[in-house]
C-alpha cells in the first residue's frame, strides 16, 4: 500500500442546496455587505463567514516600508436550504454587482460542475493555505450551517485519524 | 395562581452579608442550609453573580460534567453527508464528490486520498465505490505531490 499524507489532497464540502460565496482577496468588510445584501435580498435566514487565508502586501520604497496592507479570502455559507436553480441565480446574483473577477471565476467554475464546493482541509500548492476559520455569524444557523459545520468537524477529525494511522505504518515498517 | 418564589427575603439578605464577607458560593450554599435556608444550586448562582456583577461562562457545556449534559437525541437515519476531494495529477485538476453516512465515508477516504479517479470527475456514492473502488480508483497513478489547485 502508498505511504502519502491526507492532506496531499485537498478536502472539501459539496451541495447542491446550500449557497457558497468565495471571496478571494477581499477586505472583510466587502465581504460582509455583499453577505448581509444577499441575505436580506433572497431571503437566506442567516450566514457565517469563513476566513480561509490572508495575504500581506507591502509597498517598500528605498529599503523602507511605505504602504502595506492586508487582504483576505473569505468563504461565506448561507442558512436556508435552496434548489440548485436558486443557488445558480443567487451566485450570479452576487457576481455580477459586486464585480468581482475572482468571485465570477468561482461561479463559473461551480456552474460547470453542477455543484457548490467550499474548501474545508488545508490547501497545498504554491501558497499553503490553512484550514477556514469562523470570523463571523449572523442570525440563524440551525440548517445548512449546521450541517457544514458538522461536516466540517467530521472531515477534520478523520485526517487527523489517518495522520495517526498512516504515521504508525510508518513506525512499524 | 401567585408566581411562587425561588428565593425569599431572608436567603437573599444572608447571601448579600456573606458575598461581602468575600466568601464562595460553596461555602454560602453551606451555610444556609444549616440555618434552614436550604436553596437551589442554580437560583443561588444567579444571586451571587448578580452581586458580584459578573456575567456567567461563555461556553456553559465545557464546565458541565459529561454525566449532566443534556444530550441530544439520537437520530433514527445515520446522517448522510458529502465531502469532495480534489488535487492535480501530472497538472491536471481531478476530483471526486463522495456521499454516504460518516462511516461509510471515512473507509472510502482511505482508499481517495492514496489514489485518483480514473475519469477526471466523479461523482459517487461511498458504498458503491467501497464494493469495488479499483473500477473508478487508478491504482497506477498518485496525486500529485505540489498541487497547483485552482478552485
Amino acid at each position: 500500500m502508498l505511504k502519502v499524507d491526507p492532506n496531499r489532497v485537498t478536502w472539501g464540502d459539496w451541495a447542491k442546496d446550500v449557497v457558497h460565496l468565495d471571496f478571494d482577496d477581499t477586505p472583510l468588510g466587502e465581504v460582509k455587505l455583499w453577505a448581509f445584501r444577499t441575505c436580506h435580498w433572497f431571503n437566506l435566514e442567516g450566514f457565517i463567514i469563513l476566513r480561509s487565508s490572508m495575504k500581506h502586501y507591502v509597498f517598500k520604497e528605498k529599503g523602507k516600508v511605505v504602504y502595506e496592507y492586508k487582504l483576505g479570502s473569505y468563504l461565506v455559507v448561507f442558512d436556508r436550504p435552496v434548489r440548485w436553480e436558486t443557488n445558480v441565480r443567487i451566485m450570479n446574483w452576487v457576481a455580477l454587482l459586486s464585480g468581482n473577477p475572482n468571485l465570477q471565476r468561482y461561479v463559473r467554475m461551480q456552474c460547470i460542475k453542477g455543484t457548490s464546493t467550499a474548501r474545508i482541509s488545508v490547501k497545498k500548492g504554491k501558497r499553503v493555505k490553512p484550514v477556514p476559520k469562523v470570523v463571523f455569524r449572523f442570525e440563524r444557523q440551525d440548517r445548512q450551517i449546521e450541517k457544514f459545520l458538522e461536516t466540517r468537524k467530521f472531515i477534520l477529525d478523520s485526517l487527523k485519524r489517518l495522520k495517526k494511522e498512516a504515521k504508525r505504518k510508518k513506525k512499524r515498517s | 395562581m401567585p408566581k411562587r418564589k425561588t428565593i425569599t427575603k431572608r436567603q437573599r439578605k444572608a447571601i448579600r452579608t456573606y458575598v461581602k464577607h468575600g466568601l464562595s458560593a460553596n461555602k454560602i450554599q453551606k451555610k444556609l442550609s444549616k440555618q434552614g435556608l436550604g436553596i437551589r444550586r442554580k437560583t443561588l448562582l444567579s444571586e451571587v453573580r448578580k452581586l458580584k456583577r459578573q456575567k456567567p461562562k461563555a461556553d456553559r457545556q465545557k464546565y458541565t460534567p459529561h454525566k449532566y449534559r443534556i444530550r441530544k437525541l439520537k437520530r433514527r437515519f445515520p446522517m448522510m453527508e458529502q465531502i469532495a476531494v480534489y488535487s492535480t495529477v501530472h497538472g491536471r485538476p481531478r476530483r471526486v464528490q463522495i456521499a454516504g453516512t460518516r462511516k461509510q465515508l471515512y473507509s472510502a477516504m482511505q482508499y481517495v486520498y492514496k489514489y485518483p479517479p480514473k475519469k477526471r470527475f466523479l461523482t459517487i456514492g461511498a458504498v458503491e465505490l467501497l464494493k469495488d473502488p479499483w473500477r473508478y480508483l487508478d491504482q497506477k497513478e498518485s496525486w500529485d505531490r505540489h498541487p497547483d489547485v485552482k478552485s
